[in-house]
């Protein structure tokens, strides 16, 4: 025990002494550390507490209640939810507040909030933001409305806006919005973030009630009283068709013998959270253990001393691991300080940039603080592991001499190298395969640490590249190999980096093609449609196409712009039941309809029955865009629609024009033909057989595009409600809000729809987080890694001044080493990472394939510009450190260290 | 019972033709109070020698024992043992751990032998007053000369048990006044009833030792008796 104190006061003396090599390792582990921290106080933070969501939601109000039509029963925990036992509820029409007072225990409140989306002119034209009605003064809002600057709305005509909602608007404070449907004007009087969110809101004063896009508001009261809403308070609400969010249930909610049954997003977050934590560990050892080493190497002849004054090898191993204690915890610290100050000093940005609304109040999970500073402390002994080893090994006598000869690499480092590295591809696969992500870590750390282990004899191969390059690199590939016990393990560290940044980002980006993959399109990508509707019915209304049309040249230059039609099912209350085409049904071929429903759940045999059978091949988690039912023979609508050129869009327009259908859904077509139940208003179903094309351009319709001719077999009819136009790209908000300003000119009640595919908006990705990071410690390391490099070389480089090499000679060959050892540690980081996601993502498709109906696989994409970044920015930051790091002018100090 | 004994060592670097006999069949005793001195020019085995006689380099054949331990018999752990409690190693220069005191430094042995701090420190600082250091007992290697340095490695040579002194050219990196005054401590100690064995290139120095040894191409060419004065080794050389 005693030597332990030696050793931790020696760690400490030396780790002063040296005060910039203790930086450059505390960095190696610090930086990491900090990245956890960060990543600990941001997901806490954006993790919301019941009680802040509530605030966020409800204020201060004991309870939220909404209003239905329909008779509803909340069971004990359906915070929100309710189960509806039938139509027709005990209150006929929205009822007022005093309504609902009357329900309440005497002395209760209520304040009415609402939303609803609405038209206003912005700068660029017309646009459409949200809109919430909230009595911000109001105690029982108290919460959900932050003021950033001047005041809350007092009036009717008054209103606060959102930073978002300003800018949009083009407006200040004093300024007005103009609603367009009512012509009023109301003056912004302050803006102000509602319910935590940065989107586009304007804040009204309860009371006014400026027109909206589709005439709808969604309206709830917030109720307030001394007691909590609870148990029979909830079921006589309920009883009144009043929905009913009790703050209480939701803080405090009463136990159930609820059966949570894990979800794949649980299934999947557990094995992928710990294999990234597990591989982020195992990237800092890697990142740690060569600092160390170059550590322990120049160290070596005061470690020899101890040992030629009796210290035994046991010693010495103790004084290299008390350093990584040392270093460890001086790395919890800084990497802690630095982590929580971004954290919380970034909030701002992170709102604003990642997550789109406000974060939590400043926190960060109790437990990640003491767990940092574990895993920095362990991070530290870890990669002072093997160094200790050496140290404890190494010849004193040389070692005294300050020799340390030419290393011949050991033939048993390559072959355990070659081992480890077999192994753990098989343990990988394996792993993968199994979808286990305890076989796959430990697999991916063989295959890190068997790289690791040849890097030496790899440097070896590589110097003998060095006799076809002049003097600057020839020396440096010829010194990374003499001096291979102080190269490998910087290359090592980069390699780590490298590798960790490059598997982050490919997993990154087959998460977001999954994502991609998962939106259905309507119409081909930038496509916008604008058609007309009658807002009192919803149904489809005749356009003046003349007038759009010219509105969309002028907004949308360049664009392919063409009138259509839809099929005309106009709907009225006690009206006729539709008939025809409108409520058919295309038929699935019989021996291609899937025998299994998703719900109720399947078993085990069943599903994989379901995932066998070719005609079960449905997904699930799809997004799509807006289809309507289009009415056409016309070559350039189909185009429009469908995206089809050529040959196949001449053989989409000859089948609607023999009167038959387009489908997006290649089951429904049979050689050449579809079946359609057609509704009847006062008979059965009549079924016909049709002429149909299956368009397969990735568009996915709810209803077929039927023909002209069509409708007069089935008597419907056809209205001329809009235009199509296919501009070059996706159009701009701008374009889409002057086009909306143009548009409304030429008619009222336009709608627009830009189809901008899958928008991912606000994506708080963690990994997404952590390739950013992992970039940052790529090259960090890289740099860290040739600086202590060049550290270790500097008695070479005053024995080359000295024998007469110019400053320019000596600058190049730390370039040169700098490139040698990041350039080496990148491409195998390169491959290392590749090969690292590319087993993760197989696991995850591989379990995703046992999922039915499925689910997007994650694609294996290469990022050839990450590679090349990682192959050129990397190296050329090694470059610069190592450029900055040599001295132009020779130092006056002795050879000896 | 001699304090060195080694018989018929052999120090063999590499094979066959690339063979190096650092040394070859080299006999040597070392008697408490006694200073022998090894010289012989650049590659003879002189430091060779230093290193098999305190276990940091094993022979490849032959006998070495120190107070009657045999080191052939002994493990590294068991040699780093005898080092801290028999033998006392003093180098040309760098012989202190730069981020521990002089006492500490003093103090090394005995601690890393599991004696408590207290009353290590208390030997270390009779130890650095032997060698007129006590003043500098906080001081680091780096706010010391190369006298002072020398002479606290002496200190921690000599303390505790230890009456073995192994010296590699231990006034090489000073001064002809300050070597002198570190040759004069080291024969005070071994004049106290430790012996020590000397590595030196100088005459001069030699001449405080009892006997000198000569070696040349690891072997044993002459050896002198006990010198009068530095001037007998000189007439005896010539």
């Amino acid at each position: 025990m005693r030597t332990w104190f030696v050793a931790l006061r020696i760690a400490r003396r030396e780790a002063r002494r040296a005060k910039g090599r203790t930086a450059l390792v505390v960095a190696m582990i610090g930086l990491p550390i900090a990245v956890l921290s960060l990543a600990a106080a941001v997901i806490d933070m954006a993790r919301l507490t019941p009680s802040e969501q509530l605030t966020r939601q409800m204020g201060a109000a004991a309870a939220a209640v909404r209003w239905t039509p329909d008779q509803i029963r909340q069971g004990p925990t359906e915070a929100g939810d309710a189960s509806s036992i039938g139509a027709g509820g005990p209150l006929t029409g929205a009822p007022s507040s005093a309504d609902l007072i009357a329900l309440l225990p005497a002395g209760g409140t209520v304040t009415e909030v609402w939303s609803a989306r609405i038209a206003v002119r912005t700068a660029a034209g017309i646009g459409a933001v949200n809109a919430q009605g909230i009595d911000a003064a109001n105690p029982l809002t108290r919460g959900m409305v932050r003021v950033l600057a001047g005041r809350v709305p007092r009036a009717a005509d008054e209103v606060a806006a959102s930073p978002a909602a300003l800018g949009r608007l083009g407006a200040h404070i004093g300024g007005a919005v103009r609603a367009l449907g009512s012509n009023d004007s109301y003056t912004i009087v302050g803006i102000a973030e509602i319910g935590g969110q940065h989107d586009q809101t304007l804040l009204f004063e309860p009371a006014a009630r400026p027109a909206t896009q589709t005439g709808a508001y969604r309206s709830r009261w917030l109720v307030g009283q001394r007691t909590p809403v609870v148990g029979h308070e909830i079921e006589s609400l309920n009883a009144k068709g009043f929905l009913v969010v009790s703050r209480q249930l939701v803080l405090r909610p009463p136990p159930t013998p609820a059966f949570h049954a894990p979800s794949g997003d649980d299934v999947q977050n557990f094995g992928v959270g710990t294999l990234l934590v597990g591989l982020a560990v195992l990237e800092v050892v890697l990142l740690a253990g060569p600092a160390f080493a170059v550590g322990a190497r120049r160290r070596q002849h005061d470690l020899a001393l101890i040992a030629a004054g009796g210290g035994p090898p046991s010693t010495l191993r103790r004084i290299m691991l008390a350093d990584g204690v040392v270093c460890g915890a001086i790395a919890a610290a800084s990497g802690l300080a630095l982590g929580l100050g971004l954290a919380f000093g970034g909030r701002s940005f992170l709102e604003s940039h990642f997550f789109g609304s406000d974060l939590g109040g400043y926190r960060v999970f109790p437990w990640a603080v003491g767990g940092v500073v574990v895993v920095a402390i362990g991070i530290g002994l870890l990669g002072a592991l093997l160094p200790a080893v050496s140290a404890g090994r190494q010849d004193i006598v040389a070692s005294l001499s300050g020799r340390r000869g030419v290393t011949h690499v050991r033939r048993r480092w390559v072959i355990g190298g070659v081992t480890l590295i077999v192994l753990g591809a098989v343990l990988t696969g394996y792993g993968a395969v199994a979808v286990r992500s305890g076989p796959m870590l430990a697999g991916l750390a063989l295959v890190e640490f068997g790289l690791v282990m040849c890097t030496p004899a790899l440097v070896g191969l590589i110097a003998g590249l060095g006799r076809f390059l002049p003097l600057a690199p020839r020396l440096a590939l010829r010194d990374a190999a003499r001096r291979r016990s102080a190269t490998a393990p910087a290359i090592a560290a980069v390699m780590a980096a490298v590798a960790g940044s490059v598997a982050i980002t490919v997993y990154v980006a087959a998460q977001r093609a999954a994502n991609v993959e998962t939106y259905a399109f309507g119409t081909p990508l930038g496509t916008v449609t604008v058609w007309a509707m009658q807002p009192s019915t919803g149904n489809y209304a005749t356009a003046p196409v003349t007038a759009l049309t010219t509105a969309a040249h002028s907004a949308l230059p360049g664009a392919t712009v063409v009138p259509f039609q839809v099929l005309s099912c106009p709907y009225a209350p006690n009206g006729p039941e539709p008939s025809g085409l409108c409520g058919a049904q295309l038929v699935l071929p019989i021996d291609r309809k899937c025998p299994f429903e998703a719900f109720p759940s399947l078993t085990k045999a069943q599903i994989r029955e379901a995932l066998a059978d070719p005609r079960c091949n449905t997904s699930t988690n799809a997004v799509f865009g807006y289809t309507q039912t289009v009415v056409t023979d016309s070559p350039g609508v189909v185009a429009a629609v469908s995206g089809l050129t050529g040959s196949q869009l001449e053989a989409a327009t000859a089948t609607l024009r023999t009167g038959g259908i387009l489908v997006s859904d290649a089951s429904y077509v049979e050689n050449g033909m579809a079946t359609l139940d057609l509704a009847s208003a006062d008979g059965p179903t009549q079924t016909t057989r049709v002429p149909a094309y299956a368009v397969q351009t990735g568009v996915q319709w709810f209803e077929p595009v039927y023909s002209p001719e069509l409708l007069n077999i089935t008597h419907n009819t056809a209205v001329q409600t809009g235009i199509l136009a296919t501009p070059r790209g996706i159009p701009t908000q701008a374009a889409e809000d002057a086009l909306n300003a143009l548009t409304l000119d030429a008619a009222p009640d336009i709608n627009i729809y830009v189809e901008r595919g899958h928008v991912t908006g606000h994506d708080p990705s963690v990994a997404l987080l952590l390739s950013l990071a992992a970039g940052v410690i790529a090259l960090g390391a890289a740099a860290i890694a040739t600086g202590l490099a060049a550290a270790d070389s500097r008695r070479d480089l005053i024995t080359l001044g000295a024998v007469g090499a110019t400053p320019r000679v000596r600058r190049m060959l730390s370039l040169a080493q700098a490139a040698v050892i990041s350039g080496t540690g990148s491409l195998i980081g390169v491959l290392a990472g590749f090969g690292m996601s590319v087993a993760v993502l197989i696991a995850i498709d591989r379990q995703w394939a046992q999922v039915w109906p499925r689910r997007a696989y994650y694609p294996i994409t290469v990022p050839w510009l990450n590679f090349a970044v990682a192959l050129v920015a990397v190296p050329l930051v090694a470059m610069l450190g190592a450029g900055l790091l040599t001295r132009s002018r020779l130092p006056s100090e002795r050879r000896a260290d | 019972m001699s304090l060195l004994e080694m018989r018929s060592v052999h120090r063999t670097h590499g094979r066959g033709a690339a063979a190096v006999h650092a040394l070859a069949g080299v006999d040597l005793t070392v008697e408490p109070g006694e200073l022998v001195a090894v010289m012989g020019p650049s590659g003879s085995g002189k430091s060779t020698l230093l290193n098999i006689a305190g276990g940091l380099d094993r022979p490849t054949s032959g006998d070495v024992s120190v107070e009657g331990h045999r080191l052939g018999d002994l493990s590294r752990s068991a040699l780093a043992a005898l080092r801290r409690r028999h033998v006392g190693y003093v180098f040309q220069d760098l012989n202190l751990v730069p981020s521990l005191t002089a006492a500490e430094n003093v103090a090394l042995p005995l601690e890393l032998d599991g004696v408590g701090l207290r009353r290590a420190r208390r030997a270390a600082m009779a130890a650095l007053a032997e060698v007129d250091l006590e003043a500098l007992a906080a001081r680091f290697p780096d706010d010391m000369s190369g006298g002072q340095q020398q002479r606290v490695a002496i200190a921690r040579a000599l303390i505790g048990r230890r009456r073995l002194v192994l010296a590699d050219e231990p006034t090489g990196a000073l001064d002809s006044v300050t070597g002198e005054a570190v040759l004069r401590l080291l024969r005070s100690r071994v004049d106290a009833g430790a012996a020590g064995l000397i590595v030196t290139h100088e005459a001069r120095h030699a001449g405080w030792a009892d006997r000198v040894v000569f070696l040349r191409d690891g072997v044993v060419v002459d050896a002198s008796g006990p010198l009068s004065t530095p001037d007998d080794l000189l007439i005896t050389r010539g």
